[in-house]
């Protein structure tokens, strides 16, 4: 008998015989903020920047932001970047990148996160190789909370998808809250100035 | 091998170490129960993620071949592990298979529980663990004494000694950092350097055959997602049904380790990349037998959330190499019994019983009367009779019988009062090496009664 | 209404003066009392150290007893807890089923079934109070409304209000380091905080704590909350 085949049938034979089915979903409470007042709020407690950019500012935005930067991969239109399809497939150039320019297909007020699946992401590493990480949100696309999020997503034909809620962090020593772990060191969200 | 009271004992010896390490833990807590306060539906999530648990232990087959089906059908190669020691060996043969020799491995419990780097380490693998708290004390060669916070025993000067000597940063430098920083730049050569990623797994969705895995530093996606070989090592209890599912577990998961709203990431690894090759591997080691206890279960609804470490006050202060086990605290005192009822035998009475795990717990498991329970279990089979066994054994027919706990009662009075203070009684028993004992009065209560009430209860 | 009272084992033997407080704070309310003198113990220190079977007679003891009452009251929420709901492990007879139902912490009584009970009693003093874990999370325990009828009391908040204070029944002696610790913390919250008595809802915890406060000369007493109700001047 296959592993495979005793472990099934070692569950067929121990688990519980009467089941429950599954529960109703919940009927959740409104939160206090409208999403996007609540996205704000939560994705600077999450350790993010917040920044509103007018089409025409994306240039002196980067320069003024990012002067050290020099190496950005910009996978928004707005923005040229300097580093291209080069850099994909060659682990030392994407570990010298400073800079990633990418937009959010949706993001979730509840926890202040983003939602990036593979359409986006010429390589999946991207995110998390990159020094700093400026992410375009654009209001229509929040939600509220994360089982909106998932309500939109379609079971089948999923192949990858990342939710980052902030700047990579750890407190593993001594519980001192240190931003910037192995992924990104920053992490900025970007929005429409409102006019 | 040292029993949990005695490595307590050696561990409170140091009473302001214990005093730190009970008072930082205590402050994850407080996170807790401050976020929680904050999210009015958690008792509905609990409840609700509860009742998902329950119902896929119920299900567990069906939703494993489920699981399985889809993740093939997405192109992952899905492996099934009797014990620990044949996943290990999948592993490795996954390895051998792709040529590969340095691995980059993110914090996963059953890799631990499975003793894998020692069994890829003897076969010439280098395994470099990247989750910060990992890697320290994969350095200082220690388990980890936490489920979330590996090196939560260690204070930063032991950190910097031991950068200093492994990775050669400043000596005397222990701003957390600065160590920080120089991990980083350790590990971004391992990451580029490993051909294949493990990692745990929080959640394997059976209604789309993908794994979510939760991590704040970015060291797990780092490692998956640079190798040309990925590995998922995954307990078949991990199963959850739905997608939608995710939108309560991921909220209940991160609160209770340090009060997080939400993990900085939480990645949905569902097909291969191309010209990769991703593998998960479903492994029992003790799983299906746990299944088979209707009185204890429920423990495998565990997401490893570390809310019951937090809030126990006996883990906060003996530490978790107390536990001498792979899962400490409430938890392991549970599911540990039922991996080896001789080696962790000890472990359910490691507890006051006072509740607190049972009351956090984000997927309800009753912790604290399963602790009770193994209790019941672990002296029915101790046949040596223990002095603590003999003196209840035998003090049982004076609880059955009033007149003789009376007679008893008196006597224990007279003794507490002939005894004097400075006897061995009153200053060396167990009771008295750190507390006085009370005061015998005269009479007992039912003697007074009897001399005051009861004649004017009968008129 | 007849209340059989029910005093645990070691309060009858060794702090009668919270028994008679007990009693004597059930009679001003007016109503009869009867103390069962062949009553023995609820079982608990048995089971909790894993001889539940063993303990099932003295289990069937206490429903024996106790089985015709309209209630039964108790000032320990730890005894109480157990009644309530270890004795799940006996066959559930009505009898059985009355007794786990009516059985009751003294406090739940004066709150829930008195509602507005008479207290007359006097206290000047800073109190901490510490709610015996058993009390807190099985039975949902908060005898704060009560304590607000006591002339002249000052209640402390603590720290780490819900912390075990590591008595445990048979732990306090089997682990005797880790105990003492968790109890030398608890008593170090109520001096910090100002505390000149700490009063439980359980005398067990009381008992480890005042052996602890006697062994280093603390500047503290403890009080059950039975007696505190009945402070007089
Ligand atoms: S038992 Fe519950 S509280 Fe403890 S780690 Fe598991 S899920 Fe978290």
């Amino acid at each position: 008998m296959t592993s495979r085949d005793k472990i099934l049938e070692a569950i067929r034979r121990n688990k519980p015989q009467v089941a429950n089915s599954l529960p109703e979903a919940i009927n959740f409470p409104d939160p206090a903020l409208p999403p996007l007042q609540l996205f704000r709020e939560r994705s600077l407690q999450n350790g993010c920047a917040l920044i509103e950019v007018a089409p025409n500012d994306w240039q002196a935005l980067i320069d003024n932001r990012y002067p050290d930067c020099t190496n950005i991969l910009s996978l928004i239109p707005e923005v040229e970047g300097n580093c291209g399809r080069e850099t994909y497939g060659d682990k030392t150039s994407l570990a010298q990148l400073d800079l990633l320019l990418i937009k959010a297909d949706w993001a979730v007020a509840d926890s202040g996160g983003i939602w990036i699946s593979d359409q986006r992401l010429p390589t999946r590493v991207l995110p998390f190789i990159v020094r700093h990480l400026l992410v375009w949100v654009h209001p229509d696309n929040i939600v509220t909370r994360l089982s909106d999020l998932y309500a939109q997503l379609e079971p089948a034909g999923q192949s990858f998808g990342i939710l980052i809620a902030g700047p990579s962090k750890t407190a593993d020593i001594e519980q001192s809250l240190v931003i910037g772990a192995h992924g990104p060191l920053s992490m900025t969200i970007a929005m429409p100035a409102i006019r | 091998m040292k029993s949990h009271a005695q490595l307590a004992r050696d561990f409170l010896a140091d009473e302001n170490r214990a005093d730190w390490h009970n008072e930082t833990i205590y402050t994850f807590r407080q996170k807790r129960d401050t976020t929680v306060a904050s999210i009015p539906e958690w008792e509905l999530m609990r409840q609700a993620a509860s009742d998902i648990k329950d119902h896929v232990l119920a299900n567990l087959d069906q939703y494993l071949e489920q699981f399985e089906a889809n993740a093939t059908a997405n192109g992952v190669q899905v492996h099934w592990a009797a014990d620990a020691l044949e996943h290990n060996r999948i592993v490795h043969q996954i390895l051998q298979e792709n040529r590969i020799s340095r691995v980059v491995k993110s914090k996963s419990m059953l890799t631990e529980e499975c003793k894998l780097n020692e069994y890829l380490e003897a076969r010439d693998i280098e395994v470099v663990d990247t989750d910060l708290g990992e890697r320290i004390i994969q350095l200082k060669k220690e388990m980890p004494s936490h489920l979330i916070a590996p090196a939560v025993h260690l204070k930063r000067e032991e950190v910097s000694k031991l950068f200093h000597q492994h990775l050669h940063t400043e000596k005397g430098n222990a701003d957390p950092t600065y160590l920080t920083r120089a991990a980083r730049a350790h590990l971004r050569e391992k990451f580029l350097e490993a051909e294949a990623g493990i990692t745990g797994v929080n959640f394997g969705v059976a209604e789309s055959g993908g794994v979510v895995i939760v991590t704040n530093e970015g060291n797990a996606d780092l490692g998956v997602n640079l190798a040309k070989v990925q590995i998922h090592c995954m307990g078949i209890e991990k199963i959850i049904p739905r997608l939608e599912d995710l939108g309560i577990f991921l909220r209940l998961i991160t609160p209770g380790a340090a009060g997080q709203r939400t993990a900085i990431y939480n990645a949905h690894y569902h097909k291969p990349r191309t010209g990769t090759s991703m593998h998960i591997i479903l492994v029992d080691n003790g799983r299906t037998e746990q299944l088979g206890r209707a009185d204890f279960r429920n423990s495998l609804k565990c997401i490893r959330c570390a809310a019951c470490l937090n809030t126990c006050p006996v883990y906060r202060r003996s530490g978790g190499h107390s536990y001498h086990a792979t899962i400490p605290g409430p938890i392991g005192a549970i599911l540990m019994p039922g991996k080896d009822l001789e080696a962790y035998g000890d472990l359910p009475f490691a507890s006051t019983l006072c509740g607190a795990c049972s009351d956090v717990c984000p997927v309800k498991i009753d912790i604290h009367q399963q602790l009770y329970r193994w209790r019941q279990i672990i002296l029915e089979k101790q046949h040596r009779l223990s002095p603590k066994k003999l003196l209840l054994k035998s003090s049982l027919p004076f609880f059955r019988r009033a007149s003789s706990l009376e007679t008893a009662g008196k006597f224990m009075r007279q003794l507490l009062r002939l005894i004097p203070r400075q006897s061995f009684l009153h200053q060396k028993s167990i009771w008295g090496l750190h507390r006085d004992l009370p005061d015998a009065p005269k009479q007992s209560f039912a003697a007074w009664y009897q001399q005051n009430k009861a004649h004017d209860k009968q008129r | 209404m007849h209340v059989g009272l029910f005093i645990p084992c070691y309060v009858n033997h060794l702090y009668p003066q919270t028994a008679i407080a007990a009693l004597e704070l059930l009679e001003n309310q007016g109503i009869q009392v009867s103390y069962p003198a062949d009553q023995t113990c609820c079982g608990q220190v048995h089971a909790n150290a894993g001889m539940e079977k063993d303990a099932l007679s003295v289990y069937a003891h206490f429903v024996k007893v106790f089985e015709n009452f309209d209630c039964i009251v108790s000032p320990s929420g730890s005894c109480t807890a157990q009644v309530q709901h270890q004795y799940a492990a006996l066959p559930q007879t009505p009898a059985v089923q009355k007794v786990r139902e009516r059985t009751m912490d003294l406090s739940t009584f004066l709150q829930n079934i008195i509602k507005t009970p008479r207290i007359e009693a006097l206290f000047p003093h800073k109190v901490a109070l510490h709610t015996g874990c058993h009390g807190l999370r099985s039975l949902g325990l908060d005898p704060r409304p009560l304590l607000a009828n006591v002339e002249g009391l000052e209640l402390i908040s603590l720290q780490f209000p819900d912390e075990c204070c590591g008595f445990g029944g048979t732990y306090a002696i089997t682990k005797p380091e880790l105990s003492a610790k968790m109890g030398r913390d608890k008593l170090a919250d109520c001096l910090d905080k100002g505390a000149e008595y700490i009063c439980s809802t359980d005398q067990s915890c009381l008992m480890h704590l005042e052996g602890l406060i006697k062994r280093q000369k603390l500047p503290l007493k403890v009080i059950h909350l039975a007696e505190l109700l009945t402070a007089k001047p």
